[in-house]
This record gives structure tokens, sequence and C-alpha cells, in this order.
């Protein structure tokens, strides 16, 4: 009995982990790939940035600075909808919950979220951005405030970040 | 006499402790700043630091005095690169990079676009960075690496920053 409750549970985390892993596993698999562009910031990055006093910078956006632990970035601009589409398949839908889809001037622009066990806080922000010229996957990983994200989007300067914003209008 | 010993054993463990965070640095040295095509040069602090006032000396430059505590804590700099027919096998920038994670260094930031290719490592005690390492690779034969000591705490940092803020916000 013993035996199968080790089992079982054995099982029961290996799909946790299975699943978390979905938009790890499609970052790795094209992280080496030339026709993708890719940006890691580390939390050691966050973390000294937010150490950082800058007058102008508000107390808000410091403070979420504070809270990111990671940032991923990956895009391209070869055959952009089918990556988005195979992005879009292979992201676990229990896992993640949709927050919107904008479709603005023929980009689709998708923005998911990851919630902790209490369903409180905001552990995830991934947005894929799939248009005729571009694709843009960027997952945000800490203790996230959306609308501090949605702020942060124009200081970022990326490809697809400028559709961060959208969560502040929404 | 006692506290002429005690200097010596301090000197000697920041000594030690300094050779265990580049290790791998000079057991990349080793392997390859005699090999042809690679190029290794060190750059004294002093001679960093001279440099950096000679340049600051400029009247023009109205960033100096956010550089200054910069340069100040600027320690030496180390340089690696290939030239002509000069070649690192990525393999051993892979090791290499492994192996500074091992001595408790961290990615600050990663970034690939195309073929090019940007890491900075960094390690340091609390939050003060003691050492950035860059690895910069714009192709399977392009190879730089830079591996700056020094003492940069955030207050320097934030100086700087908001001297570039402030600068740009005036120029809007």
């Amino acid at each position: 009995m013993k035996n199968l409750l080790i089992l079982l549970f054995s099982l029961f985390t290996g799909s946790l982990v299975a699943q978390a892993d979905a938009v790890t596993k499609f970052f790795k698999s094209y992280v080496d790939d030339d026709r993708f562009s890719t940006v890691y910031i580390s939390p050691k990055m966050f973390q000294l940035v937010s150490k950082i006093k800058i007058n102008d910078m508000d107390a808000d956006l410091q403070q979420l600075l504070k809270n990111i632990q990671g940032l991923h970035i990956l895009s391209t601009h070869v055959s952009p909808k089918t990556f988005y589409k195979e992005a879009v398949s292979k992201i676990n839908t229990k896992e993640y919950e949709e927050l919107m889809k904008v479709r603005d001037e023929g980009e689709d622009v998708l923005f998911l979220t990851k919630t902790d066990a209490t369903g409180n806080k905001i552990t995830e922000l991934l947005m894929l951005v799939g248009g005729e010229d571009e694709f843009s996957l960027i997952s945000f990983v800490g203790d996230l405030d959306l609308e501090k994200i949605g702020r942060l989007g124009k200081s970022l300067n990326i490809d697809g970040s400028e559709h961060l914003g959208k969560l502040k209008k929404n | 006499m006692k506290s002429f010993f005690l200097s010596l054993i301090c000197l000697f463990s920041l000594s030690a402790l300094s050779t265990a965070q580049e290790q791998s640095l000079n057991d990349f040295n080793r392997e390859y700043s005699r090999r042809d095509g690679i190029r290794h040069f060190t750059i004294p602090g002093f001679l960093a630091r001279l440099a950096g006032n000679i340049a600051l000396k400029d009247e023009e430059r109205i960033d100096r005095e956010a550089i200054k505590p910069l340069l100040h804590n600027m320690g030496s700099v180390s340089i690696w690169f290939t030239e002509d027919d000069g070649y690192v096998d990525h393999r051993d920038i892979a090791q290499l990079k492994e192996n500074l994670l091992d001595e408790n260094y961290e990615v600050l930031v990663k970034v690939r676009d195309g073929r090019d290719d940007v890491e900075v490592l960094t390690w340091g005690k609390k939050d003060v960075i003691r050492r950035l390492v860059f690895f910069v690779q714009e192709d399977a034969a392009s190879f730089v690496m830079v591996n700056v000591r020094g003492y940069f705490t955030p207050q320097d940092i934030s100086e700087l920053a908001d001297h570039y803020i402030n600068k740009s916000s005036r120029k809007l």
C-alpha cells in the first residue's frame, strides 16, 4: 500500500514538473537557434538594479524590480505566425490562465498568468506576440503586479515589450 | 609583533580569497594566452585609473563627476581576444562559464542576437560588485573576454545612472 502511494505521488509530482517545464522547454529548444534573439536577465541583475537609487524612478517601480525573479525573452522575424501557433499549442492551459487576448493591426497578443498555490499572487506573466513580422515570447517570473509591469513596458525598449502597455490600459 | 603577524594573515587570506575567485580564469589563461591568434593583456589598476583620469580632464566631459567614484574604485582590467586565425573552442568557453558559476559568480545578463552572443557574470559580496566578466562572441571565430576587478557599490552606480537620466531628460 505504501509503495502504491509513493508511486502515485511520484507520478503526480512528475506530471506537475512536466507541466511547469513547458515554457522553459520551449525557450531552451530555440535558445541556440540562430533565427532567434534571446535575452535573459537574472534575479541578481534585478536585485542590483532595485538597490540603485535613481532620483526620478518612482518607488512602486523600484519595488516591482525587487520582486522580479527573472526575465526571458525569445523573438524572431522568421516564420513568426508558425512559431506563435507552436508556442500556443505547447503551453499548458491548465497551468496558465488566459488573462487577455488582443488582435491589433494583424498581430495576435496573448497574455497568460500563473498564480501561486493560494491563487492570490501572480508568479509568472507570459506574453506571446505573433504577427506577420515578428514572434516574441516574454516571460516575467516573480511576485508580480500587472499594472506596474505595464508601466515597465515602455522602459524596456525591446521588440514586443511595447505590448506590455496593454496591461495598463485594461 | 602580534599585530604584524595578524596583518600578514589578513593580507594572505585576502590574496587567497582573490585567487580563489580567479582560479578558472587563470586556468583558461594558461591554456590559451600563448596560443597563436590569442591576445591577452592586463592593465594594472593604477594605469586604468590614470588613463581614465586623463580622459576626464577634458572640460567638455560633463559626466566626469559621475564617473569619478567608479573610476576611483576600479582595479585591474584583463582582456583576452582573438585575432587573425585565433580560435577559442566553444566547449572551453562553456566550461569556463560553468567553472565561474562554481566559484560563486552569478549571471547578470545573457543576450544573443543571431550569432552575436554577450554574457555578463559578476562576483561580489552583498551588494558590492568585485568582479565583472564580459564574454562577447560575434561568431565562432571571434571572441572577447574582459575581466574587470574593482569595488563598485550601488551608490556609485546610482550616481552614474542619475547623471545619465538627468542628461537625457535635459536633452528632451
